[in-house]
């Protein structure tokens, strides 16, 4: 290459090239602002979701209101007792989420000793929500059937003699059970989250954030092509400027475009949306990576593609296919085994990854090696652009 | 300024160049000129850095277009066949971009870039883009994005192919006084008569090989004592009837009712060819004779017309 010069002038051509183009902020803001937005609300809802609507039959009771509680002091819902009749009702018109019962008079059936069947009812279109409903009923169930043996152990060890002894056993043992249980319950010390789930708006926020920037990055490969079908490209390199120069002046206008888009759109989601994006040295790295990796995708087309056909193609070929399997269209971790090892592979996997990690909070560091693979990326893609590139030129 | 030695290029089993030597000096207008496929553009696509050769050596002001490619590509300017601008890029924008790429910049750039757009008549119109210019114009800013750089020689690749005759008599023009000024051109065009105005001398390339060279009145001695006869016919000949015009002409071609012909002495040859052709039924519409030119020099070494 003859100096930097002329590389950074075809870096700045393009770059005006673009941002002179109408078609330029609809596709690399808008669009995935307002994607964003309807595919967020639609599986996950806000960033706070309101508490959804639960249907218990009957009455309220002490054990029916000792669960409520436990479910409303997590805002995860608002309770509804109905008859269950009225309950499945509401649940087919979309009116509660999940409907559960208990047997009629759950504190007698309990300390009976008899069967306690818990019917938990869910909502197919809220089912992510609704697991999780479930979940904290069969810990509440669990924690019953402990009191319970607890309690009926104790009073069969004090041998009462007449259903009056029982009687006016029950009182006090169960009491001093419940004295018990509390003086000694385990001691539970919470700390700060670091768990890679954030909220599905987040999610879908990260994950549309990173097929754009590989759409756009795959969309602008089209520019060497345009300089083929121009002429321009004998002007070019007669002018003091190697084929790898050009690739990279080519590269550089595509980097720095996908890092205006991707840091835009955080800046925007933000603002608009309230998407906690989380340690900003942190998104920058990963910003930076991420444009840098879609840019090198981009490179490996303008080597291979010789027509603008040929852009669309493998273009649309690399963003369905990393998209599918790298978390920008469904989670990762719900996809078969197989496809989480492939998905490894593309570029979507790692930068969303480390976006939802730094999204939870956790600090610059921990997303090293993502940001390491997403360089490699780039430098992988750069390098089988120019190989390709070069190989064309000199046929 | 430039020196061609045995130069040879080939794209799989074809052989596009085929062992080209030619030199042209400091200065010179030099033609070079061939029908479509004669390996004109193959050749500047050699001196033009685009491509490496197969063999021979190119030596462009005493420095090595393989080895030297950096120096070489400062001192050359390309003028390609097609438009190659930015349609979304002003006349102006486009001659400060492909200035900046050989390294110019600040006012010199500036002031460079409304010289060439002046010297195409294309002043006022310099902040309009480029996609909304007619062929003429865009081929005059062509010229001017090669030239923006200074270069001490450029190569025009038929600069005037389907433009207006206003637009080619302003590059015709413009290319005669930057070769007064010291530039030196390397033209190729299909149009003899551009060719017989501006160069020096020419190089006549067919099937890869130069097959002769020298100045206008080097090359039409070459065509001998030939002249041509153009005969346009009512009532064409069969090809039989025609073979009775072999003993009397050089050479002859047939297209649709016109015949070009060469012959040693028209003026003995004439009277005997409109005899013959009379014998066949035919009738003389239209009769033209004229000087030994380019295109006589090339039926007369190859047997076909240049635009063939």
């Amino acid at each position: 290459m003859s100096g930097w010069s002329p590389v950074l002038r075809v870096t700045q051509r393009d770059l005006l090239a673009q941002l002179r183009s109408r078609s330029f902020l609809v596709q690399t803001l808008l669009l995935p602002m307002i994607l964003t937005f309807i595919i967020g609300n639609a599986l996950g809802g806000s960033q706070s979701p309101a508490p959804s609507p639960v249907v218990m039959v009957g009455t309220e009771n002490r054990v029916t209101k000792a669960l409520a509680d436990v479910l409303m002091t997590r805002q995860l819902a608002s309770i509804i007792y109905a008859t269950k009749a009225a309950g499945q009702q509401m649940l087919t018109a979309g009116k509660a989420i999940v409907l559960i019962e208990f047997p009629v008079d759950p504190e007698r059936t309990l300390l009976r000793g008899r069967e306690f069947p818990i019917l938990v009812m869910l909502d197919s279109a809220s089912f992510f929500r609704g697991t999780v409903i479930q979940s904290i009923v069969q810990g509440f169930a669990q924690q019953l059937q402990t009191t319970r043996a607890t309690l009926l152990g104790a009073v069969r060890a004090l041998k009462p003699a007449t259903a009056q002894e029982l009687a006016a056993l029950l009182p006090t043992v169960q009491q001093k059970v419940q004295s018990d249980f509390e003086a000694r319950a385990p001691q539970i010390t919470a700390t700060q989250i670091t768990g890679r789930q954030a909220g599905f708006f987040t999610y879908y926020a990260i994950a549309f954030g990173v097929m754009f920037t590989l759409l756009s990055a795959t969309h602008g490969a089209g520019s060497l092509v345009e300089e083929f079908e121009r002429g321009t490209i004998a002007r070019l390199l007669s002018a003091p400027l190697t084929p790898a120069g050009l690739l990279i002046g080519k590269f550089l206008a595509l980097w720095a475009m996908a890092t205006f888009q991707l840091g835009s759109f955080v800046l925007l989601s933000s603002l608009f949306y309230g998407v906690r994006w989380g340690e900003p040295l942190g998104v920058l790295a990963t910003v930076l990576a991420t444009a840098a990796a879609a840019a090198g995708f981009g490179g490996i087309i303008i080597g291979l593609a010789t027509s603008f056909e040929q852009v669309n193609v493998l273009g649309l070929i690399f963003v369905l296919v990393m998209s599918l399997l790298g978390g920008s269209m469904y989670p990762v971790d719900a996809l078969p085994g197989i496809a989480q090892q492939l998905s490894r592979l593309t570029y979507n996997r790692w930068s969303i990854e480390a976006f939802q990690l730094l999204s939870s909070g956790v600090g610059s560091l921990v997303i090293a090696l993502d940001v390491a693979v997403l360089m490699g990326m780039a430098v992988a893609g750069l390098g089988i652009g120019a190989w390709s590139l070069s190989k064309r030129l000199a046929s | 300024m430039l020196v061609v030695t045995e130069l040879h290029k080939k794209y799989g089993s074809f052989v596009a160049v085929d062992s080209v030597s030619f030199r042209i000096n400091d200065g010179e207008v030099y033609g070079l000129l061939g029908p479509n496929g004669a390996g004109k553009s193959s050749t500047i696509k050699v001196l033009s850095c685009l491509t490496k050769p197969d063999g021979g050596h190119v030596q462009i002001d005493g420095l090595d277009i393989v080895a030297q490619q950096a120096q070489v590509k400062t001192r050359i300017g390309i003028v390609p066949q097609d438009i190659a601008l930015y349609d979304d890029f002003s006349a102006k924008e486009n001659l400060l971009f492909f200035g900046r790429l050989y390294g110019m910049h600040g006012a010199d750039l500036r002031k460079r870039a409304d010289e060439l757009l002046e010297a195409v008549g294309l002043l006022e119109r310099g902040k309009d883009h480029v996609g909304s210019f007619s062929g003429g114009m865009k081929r005059r800013i062509n010229i001017a994005a090669g030239l923006m750089h200074r270069p001490k020689m450029v190569y025009l690749d038929e600069p005037t192919v389907g433009i207006d005759p206003q637009s080619r008599r302003l590059i015709l023009d413009l290319v005669k006084r930057l070769n007064t000024e010291g530039l030196t051109v390397l033209f190729t065009t299909h149009y003899m008569e551009e060719a017989e105005e501006l160069c020096h001398r020419i190089g006549i390339i067919d099937f890869g090989k130069i097959i002769a060279e020298g100045t206008i009145p080097e090359l039409r001695a070459v065509a001998g004592e030939v002249s041509p006869i153009e005969i346009e016919l009512r009532d064409v000949p069969t090809p039989q009837q025609l073979e009775a015009l072999g003993p009397i002409v050089e050479s002859l071609t047939v297209d649709g009712s016109r015949l070009s012909l060469l012959c040693r002495d028209s003026k003995t040859a004439l009277p005997a060819i409109l005899q013959s052709l009379a014998q066949t039924g035919a009738r003389v519409h239209h009769l033209e004779m004229d000087e030994p030119d380019l295109e006589t020099v090339f039926l007369k070494l190859t047997g076909r017309r240049l635009r063939d």
